[in-house]
């Protein structure tokens, strides 16, 4: 196998932009802000009245068994994967459960559901709080949803580590087929957009619109892709992660690109444009490259956003190779390399 | 073809009920302690389930200027200075993967109950103890954080492993940790996961967990940058597997497939047999369904040798201490693989017919180990497994 034969087989997401790849390739051509004075989420006292809202949706005619309860987070994963799957004709799939994995991130998991839970025990007592919805508060309730939806048993990881979560994810899956630990790895990201969520990134004094949404991206090998009969998108060369202090992160920014450029063995002259957050797009500075910022667009999708602009930049193919660039407050840098396919 | 990059552990750091300290945490599973006593930091709200693994009296040693710590991450301090020390080395280049279930909700809980400044509910960010460790302990390497429930910090020694495996890390701080909290409780009560006997993993009378709060480090390193800086491995970190049993949020498969199946790619990512491991550190929760699932999971993976291969569950004493329950494990395999003892499983008393293991009891066994396997499990079907031989 070539070292760069890890390939993106299929892809979807939901976001401001639109439910799956073709609403979203309109809008993302378009290029306007999909930020509005919110319709579904509640929104915190003293919020601007802007966010990055999914359109509505029935999870039901994405998905074929009905849901007791979900977690907006869930529900948006759960949708993307579903769409993901069917773009890359593994609904049913070929490949065994357990050399299937998934790989997840999402910055602030469950947390609508962790702030109900919560509610009823501060308003009635501990004693009663509701059962069901304690299991869909974990962080993990998401991925795991997943993995029971199409019986997915193989190498598992939830990234929970901020607005890198995702980028991480696309990390470990990359890792996950060089390691030959898998088939095939879906990888992406989800963040619901929440009361709890808002009023803590308020209190974080994070005070840009929030943005929700969900990218899946299944990641194989180029060859298993081409024996199922598809074309691959993009290659998947490489990534990294760095971390120093807050303060740092442009010199940590710096050092996440030229790591992932050298796990994907490209000079930075061979890098057309580059998707990133907002923090990273102002750590880049004068970068060499275009810059687009999704966060305009989107409002800030925090730990989904590397996956959405990795989906975001496979909307535009000729654009690439890109770099998916995320950072965050925490002074961690974790970047992605993709290329157009050979 | 290249042989894989071998990974060492080289330094092991534990807040537990038992206080703080690896070897306070093993010399207490020896002598058989239990960690579990009346839980009494808030209030319980007459709810049935009152005993649990409190940590009382246990001041994170902050240093000077730092600002003070929510409850989860100075367990998670301590353990991880306690590492630090051990391993000697600095933090230039030191990495650090956290996992729990609850990061540090303990601080946010305050915060959305309306008890703390509106300020504190940033700590519901699942990534503030990463945060504060990395800010903490200046540390220059990549970090990341997981959330697998309760196998969460076997996972992050898997995930550790890969990085290092891979190049993406020269060294790596694996902590895993949870506090006690308000929700924690009320849900895990709620779900009828807790006993109001004492657990009893692998007893017939098994009526279910009780859980605790502490953390665990492992420091992770690659051979050659141990070797480089004259580090002193403790064990080697020889395979992993992660996984999901794809079943149900709160209750393992039949013959719990899932754990199985991750043991055994664990085994044989190690490039090894079943055949190989001569000791089991299982989850060993102590609720009917979990206890069973994984005796039969032993039995399909190691055939006729599942009744005479030695298995202990450290929970039976510690209790569940939730994200830091597998990372505590693996850390007693390594002690029992140096040491060439295993701790025996508290409060057993009636051996059940159908969950059939060799279960180390009464006193601790003496034995000589080569490869010791840990396996835990979570909700949401979370598995994962890790496998130690000798340094």
């Amino acid at each position: 196998m070539p070292a760069n034969d890890i390939v993106i087989s299929a892809f979807d997401l939901l976001s401001a932009l639109g439910i799956g790849r073709e609403e979203s390739a309109a809008a993302w051509a378009e290029g306007g802000s999909a930020c509005f004075p919110p319709t579904r989420a509640t929104m915190p006292e003293g919020a601007e009245p802007l966010a990055g809202e999914v359109p509505d949706f029935t999870l039901v005619d994405i998905l074929p068994t009905p849901k007791a309860y979900l977690d907006r987070q869930s529900e948006l994963l759960l949708a993307a994967t579903a769409l993901a799957r069917r773009a890359g004709r593994i609904d049913p799939s070929p490949f065994p459960p357990e050399r299937t994995g998934l790989a997840i991130g999402s910055a602030w998991g469950a947390l609508q559901t962790l702030g109900l839970f919560f509610d009823d025990y501060v308003k009635k007592g501990p004693r009663l709080v509701k059962p069901i919805l304690f299991p869909h508060s974990y962080a993990n309730a998401a991925i795991s949803l997943a993995a029971m939806e199409w019986e997915i048993r193989g190498p598992h990881l939830n990234f929970v580590s901020g607005a890198a979560a995702s980028t991480q994810a696309l990390i470990a899956a990359l890792d996950t087929l060089r390691n030959g630990e898998a088939d095939l790895v879906l990888a992406g990201g989800a963040e619901g957009l929440s009361l709890p969520r808002w009023r803590a990134r308020l209190a974080a004094g994070c005070d840009a619109p929030p943005g929700e949404g969900a990218a899946v991206l299944l990641i194989e090998r180029g060859e298993t892709a081409r024996a199922r009969g598809l074309a691959p998108l993009a290659h998947l060369l490489g990534g990294a992660t760095a971390s120093g202090a807050p303060q740092a992160i442009r010199e940590t920014v710096s050092r996440a690109i030229t790591a992932a450029l050298e796990d994907a063995g490209l000079r930075p002259q061979a890098i057309k444009r580059c998707l990133a957050n907002r923090l990273a797009a102002d750590a880049l500075g004068d970068a060499a490259w275009p810059v687009r910022t999704l966060d305009d667009l989107l409002g800030d999708t925090e730990g989904a956003g590397g996956a959405l602009m990795a989906a975001c930049a496979l909307l535009e193919p000729e654009a690439l190779p890109a770099l998916i660039l995320t950072a965050g407050a925490d002074g961690t840098a974790s970047a992605v390399v993709l290329r157009q396919a050979d | 073809m290249t042989p894989p990059v071998r990974i060492w552990v080289t330094g092991l750091g534990a807040v537990t009920p038992y206080g703080a300290g690896v070897d306070r945490l093993w010399q207490g599973l020896l002598r058989g302690e239990s960690g579990i006593s009346d839980f009494d930091r808030f209030d319980l709200g007459g709810l049935a389930c009152t005993r649990g693994g409190q940590i009382r009296g246990y001041t994170p040693p902050t240093r000077p200027g730092q600002p003070a710590l929510d409850l989860a991450t100075g367990f998670a301090w301590g353990a991880s200075l306690e590492a630090l020390e051990q391993a000697g080395g600095g933090t230039d280049d030191l990495g650090l993967v956290t996992a729990s279930n609850f990061g540090a909700l303990d601080e946010g809980e305050r915060a959305l109950a309306g008890e703390a400044p509106a300020t504190a509910l940033a700590a519901c960010a699942q990534d503030t103890t990463t945060r504060r460790l990395a800010a903490g302990l200046a540390l220059g390497g990549p970090t990341a954080t997981l959330s697998l429930s309760c196998a969460a910090s076997a996972a992050a020694l898997a995930h550790g492993a890969s990085l290092l495996r891979a190049g993406r890390a020269a060294r790596l701080l694996v902590v895993g940790y949870d506090a006690l909290s308000r929700c924690a409780w009320s849900g895990l009560c709620s779900l009828r996961t807790m006993t109001r006997d004492r657990i009893r993993p692998f007893d017939l009378n098994r009526s279910g967990t009780l859980f605790s709060e502490g953390a665990c480090a492992l420091l992770l390193e690659r051979d050659d940058v141990c070797r480089a800086r004259g580090g002193r491995p403790l064990a080697e970190l020889r395979g992993w597997a992660t996984g999901n049993n794809g079943f149900h949020m709160t209750a393992p498969p039949a013959r719990a497939a899932g754990s199985a199946d991750v043991m055994r790619r664990a085994i044989a990512g190690a490039g090894l047999t079943p055949a190989d491991v001569d000791h089991v550190n299982a989850h060993g929760t102590g609720t009917k369904a979990n206890d069973l699932t994984e005796a039969q999971a032993l039995e399909d993976l190691f055939g006729p040798r599942a009744s005479h291969l030695p298995v202990t569950a450290n929970k039976g004493a510690v209790g569940h201490l939730l994200g830091a329950a597998g990372g505590i494990e693996a850390m007693v395999s390594i002690c029992s693989l140096r040491e060439g003892v295993i701790p025996p499983t508290l409060h057993f008393e009636t051996p059940d017919p159908e969950a059939r293991v060799d279960l180390v009891t009464g006193a601790p066994r003496t034995v000589s180990l080569k490869c010791v396997l840990s396996n835990s499990a979570g909700f949401g079907g979370c598995n994962a497994a890790v496998l130690f031989t000798p340094a």
